[in-house]
């Protein structure tokens, strides 16, 4: 051993040259003990170091038995953060992270958990469907086998062969389709068809026969509760909500620090392709309005931005034909940067995907009227995107999205200003609706993701003030679609990016290469959502998601993602009414309410009745009993049916009224505007905040102050006038208290506080609740107004809000609304 | 599955003085002297060592065998002189053994020395509450023994009080006998 340097040479003190301890302590199984030579330092023996020492001595094993205690009191599945756990990280250790695998292994074997070993192989799962999925596979391998069988029999006896030399003889043209297959299939894209999903892997082929997947859709069935499989939203598998409690956390992710992502695939695209006279004419059709309902897109100077393609546009899109023309749902509207040398422009539509065939067919008729005629393109599988929100969704995106190198980084274009643009963390410091486009490399050669660089203030500043990017945006490769399916099909697999990881030095990313994926992108800043929108190709959406969930965010933690109801819950925090729920007069938003209303009424009558709400009995005071219309439903007939005198039908699909703009109703309540008669009942969106405790929920009745009973609408307007909590030192004493002197003596002072210990506090005689009986009563029906769509307690408000929808009928512009 | 049971031996290193003293000035270092701490050289590798060691020598390989499988030093302060050791349920008594026929502190150090078994029991939760319970008593011996500690018998101190008590005692119960007669007298000395 001394002859062979290599060999390490055993000396008597290893254990003090270690630096780490092979097996370190664990705290609650070691007990420490005090060395002599600190206890009696220079050796003498006398009695107070003694004692010192032994009380250090019970001190260290009182220590460790209260140790061992803590250490058994929480398993190691107990010690994960709550958005780690997992359900059945109990009995099987390998769902629990890598550090507390041991410890979970140990201790399931010292109480006798049985460890259970997934026997889901290759995902066929367990128990009858598991058993069901595992015999198809062998049918499908047989049946495979058996084809392939039959081919190479044909093929040796040549009967193949010879019908194929047979049709080369009848057809000798056989050969051209071939060829002319490109022009081919260019050619039918005329015919304006409803787009197809893509086949999906045949292993969820089944599960996707009635529905389609989101990209992300595997990543999110691991953490949020989805659809269920027999009831899609919109054909789609949405995710709902998020698995854990997360309503305090969107809040405060969307609103202080971090961010949220949502993968919003299922909205859908409509492609236009024409030139811009017609396009324009077509928007002009379907009046393209904005939120406030005026249309002088076309005056603007922002408009003007809108039409070279370097803004958004975001509004409202109506029906074509009608007097009073009908709102179908909240679009936005992108223009592509016109290329030079072509006089062809195009542009997207952005839908919600539940009023998406409405405005197909009436784009699609639109299309045809135009003069040279605008070709209409079904983009819902092609484009998908995300949104993400929060102070940190800037620099997520910086850091994720970075330009592929084969952009060339000339100043101002927008490659080079986007990583200066990471240190913003309010959007509206960004020009309203700007967008940005240019192709980004795959996110996942850039894995794990780094800090984004926020140093440069400065320039963010320039940037901001002047947005040079509006002269130098170039044409969006993603309006091509030969560059979305480039894209799409040259993203190269998971195992080739490892490889190259493995072979790029440490702690730096891999070289690019002239192969690699130019993933087309648009992103803008959506006004009205107050978030980034991320367009890309479908199959690009889970690289460029994954490499979001993963970014260190600088001020701590990982962006969060979110569901539908966290999506409403933004919306609704900013007291926004999100389309489709919140618009009522929509036919998308009928139908969510009609869907609403059988499951809420489902929810009631699933509980026991010692638990729910009677409504057919409730108290209304002034002996009228039982909630006014459905208790289930927003009872919209009821509420515009008692004005109008006409028939309503319940279940019609097209509400019998319409969403008027808030803007335009409150013109007409005021009286400001000169109106055309209107003919048909609308509702609008109001914001609802609580005066007193309580919070509104979807399906309260709003009524307003009533107006035949004089003495209960003074009894309402009483409880307006809060009293202060605190008198003003000015206030004049009142008669029936006894001026005292400045120091009473000892006994009257405590005979004070003994009254003042058992009155009551002073508040509660003042303003009446709820539950007093001097609480004034509901007005009647005919002072009912409309309903609240989404009411919770707005932690940005600090107090409960709603966002409701109040009708507006015949009788609009006769009663007097007070704003109180 | 069954378990595999232990026992926890609570053991103390006792140092008995080699020079007979009687005097009572003696008394308080004397506990001092019996409870005095081990040197540090003497950590808890080195113990278990010499525990192996022993076995081999008592009970050769058959009993190194068995009772080192689960042979461990829980606790070992050398301030104190005080260690817990865990071995085996079926031959605690083999350990106990060796740790009987230790007469002195393995080689480097050789001091002569009593290894005491104090307790056994089967949860270390007990082996802890004994030693600190005996760590108790010993602090209170000490602080009785310094407080009493510059006179003894003479002095003010509580062990002082007493013996003068007896002897106040003693001395009456002669007084009176006395008169009565002889044969009491021997009964009272």
């Amino acid at each position: 051993m001394m002859e062979n340097p290599k060999k390490r040479k055993y000396t008597n003190d290893t254990a003090a040259l270690a630096k780490r301890a092979r097996f370190p302590a664990n705290p609650s199984r070691t007990i420490s003990a005090t060395p002599t030579t600190t206890a009696y330092p220079n050796g003498e023996l006398n009695v107070s170091r003694f004692m010192r020492a032994h009380e250090n001595e019970i001190k260290s094993l009182e220590n460790a038995m209260r140790a061992a205690k803590k250490g058994l009191s929480r398993r190691a599945f107990q010690n994960v953060p709550r958005d780690l756990r997992r359900r059945t990280g109990s009995h099987n250790p390998q769902r629990v992270p890598k550090r507390l695998r041991d410890k979970a292994r140990k201790e399931a074997k010292e109480d006798n958990t049985p460890i259970s070993k997934s026997k889901s192989g290759s995902g066929t799962g367990k128990g009858g469907k598991g058993r069901l999925r595992v015999e198809n596979i062998e049918k499908s391998k047989n049946a495979r086998e058996k084809r392939e069988e039959k081919k190479k029999k044909e093929q040796i006896e040549g009967t193949l062969s010879a019908r194929k030399i047979r049709k080369k003889e009848d057809h000798p043209m056989m050969d051209e389709p071939t060829e002319h297959s490109a022009a081919v299939k260019k050619r039918r894209r005329k015919f304006a068809v409803l787009a197809v999903p893509d086949t999906p892997s045949s292993r969820f082929r089944r599960r996707q026969v009635h529905k389609t997947w989101l990209p992300t859709h595997i990543w999110h069935t691991k953490r949020a509760t989805m659809t269920p499989g027999k009831e899609p939203l919109w054909r789609f598998a949405i995710p709902l909500r998020t698995a854990g409690k997360a309503y305090r956390l969107t809040h405060r992710a969307v609103l202080l620090r971090g961010a949220v992502a949502w993968d919003m695939s299922y909205m859908a695209t409509i492609g236009l392709e024409g030139a811009e006279a017609s396009i324009v004419g077509l928007l002009e059709g379907l009046h393209l309005t904005d939120e406030d309902g005026q249309a002088t897109w076309q005056q603007k100077a922002i408009g003007k931005k809108w039409l070279n393609g370097t803004r958004v546009w975001e509004g409202w899109i109506y029906e074509r034909e009608g007097k009073v023309p009908k709102k179908i749902a909240q679009v936005t509207v992108v223009w592509s940067v016109q290329q030079e040398g072509s006089t062809k422009r195009k542009a997207f539509i952005r839908v919600h995907p539940s009023a998406f065939l409405s405005l197909w067919n009436e784009v699609i008729r639109a299309s045809k009227i135009q003069k040279p005629v605008v070709t209409v393109e079904d983009l819902r599988f092609e484009i998908g995107s995300i949104e993400i929100m929060g102070p940190a969704s800037a620099e997520t995106l910086c850091s994720v999205l970075s330009a592929s190198s084969a952009t060339e980084l000339s100043s101002d274009t927008p490659p080079s200003l986007w990583s200066t643009i990471a240190s913003v963390t309010n959007l509206r410091e960004l020009p309203p609706s700007a967008l940005l486009a240019f192709s980004v490399s795959d996110p996942r050669l850039r894995d794990p993701p780094r800090a984004a660089d926020m140093t440069s203030q400065a320039q963010v500043i320039e940037t901001l003030a002047y947005w040079p990017i509006d002269k130098t945006q170039t044409t969006p490769a993603i309006f091509d679609r030969t560059a979305r399916l480039a894209a799409c099909r040259s993203l190269p697999s998971q195992q080739s990016i490892n490889r190259r990881k493995a072979m790029a030095s440490p702690g730096n990313y891999p070289d690019p290469r002239p192969t690699d994926p130019q993933i087309p992108m648009l992103t803008f800043v959506s006004r009205r959502n107050n978030c980034w929108t991320v367009l890309l190709p479908w199959k690009c959406v889970l690289p460029v998601w994954r490499g979001i969930m993963r970014y260190p965010v600088s001020t701590g933690g990982n962006p969060r993602f979110g569901g539908l109801k966290e999506r409403r819950q933004v919306d609704f925090e900013r007291s926004v009414p999100s389309f489709p729920f919140d618009c009522p007069g929509t036919d998308a938003g009928w139908a969510w309410e009609q869907q609403e209303r059988v499951e809420r009424k489902m929810e009631w009558t699933k509980r026991p009745k010692g638990k729910r709400i009677e409504w057919a009995t409730i108290d209304l005071g002034n002996s009228r009993k039982g909630e006014v219309g459905d208790p289930w439903a927003c009872d919209w007939e009821r509420l515009l049916q008692a004005k109008d005198g006409t028939e309503v039908t319940a279940e019609s699909a097209v509400p019998p009224f319409r969403q008027i703009l808030t803007k335009e109703a409150s013109d007409l309540m005021t009286g400001h505007s000169v109106s055309p008669n209107i003919s048909t009942p609308g509702v609008f969106s109001a914001k609802i905040i609580m005066v007193q405790r309580g919070i509104p929920t979807t399906c309260a009745r709003i009524y307003r102050l009533p107006t035949n009973n004089q003495e209960l609408r003074s009894k309402w307007l009483s409880l307006m006038v809060a009293p202060s909590p605190v008198s003003s030192p000015n206030q004049a004493p009142r008669k029936d208290q006894v001026s005292r002197p400045k120091n009473p003596p000892k006994h009257l002072r405590s005979r004070q506080l003994a009254r003042n210990l058992l009155k009551p506090p002073q508040t509660s005689v003042d303003s009446l609740k709820a539950s007093d009986e001097n609480y004034p009563n509901v007005p009647d029906e005919e002072d009912l107004i409309g309903y609240v769509t989404t009411g919770n307690y707005n932690l940005a408000e600090g107090a409960p809000t709603a966002v409701a929808n109040l009708g507006l009928g015949k009788y609009g512009h006769v009663c007097i609304w007070e704003l109180v | 599955m069954v378990r595999v049971k232990n026992r926890y031996l609570v053991v103390k290193f006792l140092y008995p003085s080699t020079t007979p003293s009687s005097s009572s000035k003696d008394v308080v270092p004397q506990l001092l002297q019996l409870h005095q701490p081990t040197p540090d050289a003497f950590h808890a590798g080195l113990l278990l060592r010499a525990i192996r060691d022993g076995i081999t020598e008592l009970f050769g390989d058959y009993g190194m065998g068995m009772a080192s499988t689960s042979l461990k030093i829980n606790y070992h302060s050398p301030a104190t002189s005080t260690a817990i050791i865990r071995c085996p349920q079926a031959h605690y008594q083999m350990v106990w053994a060796a740790l009987t026929y230790m007469t002195k502190l393995p080689k480097p150090i050789n001091t002569p020395v009593v290894v005491q078994v104090v307790r056994v029991s089967g949860t270390i939760k007990k082996a802890e509450m004994e030693v600190i319970r005996r760590a108790k008593e010993i602090i209170l011996r000490a602080k009785i023994e310094q407080r009493g500690g510059a006179d003894n018998a003479t002095g003010d101190g509580m062990v002082g009080h007493i013996v003068k008590m007896v002897e106040r005692r003693r001395e009456e119960q002669v007084l009176v006998r006395v008169e009565e007669g002889e044969e009491e007298d021997d009964s009272d000395e």
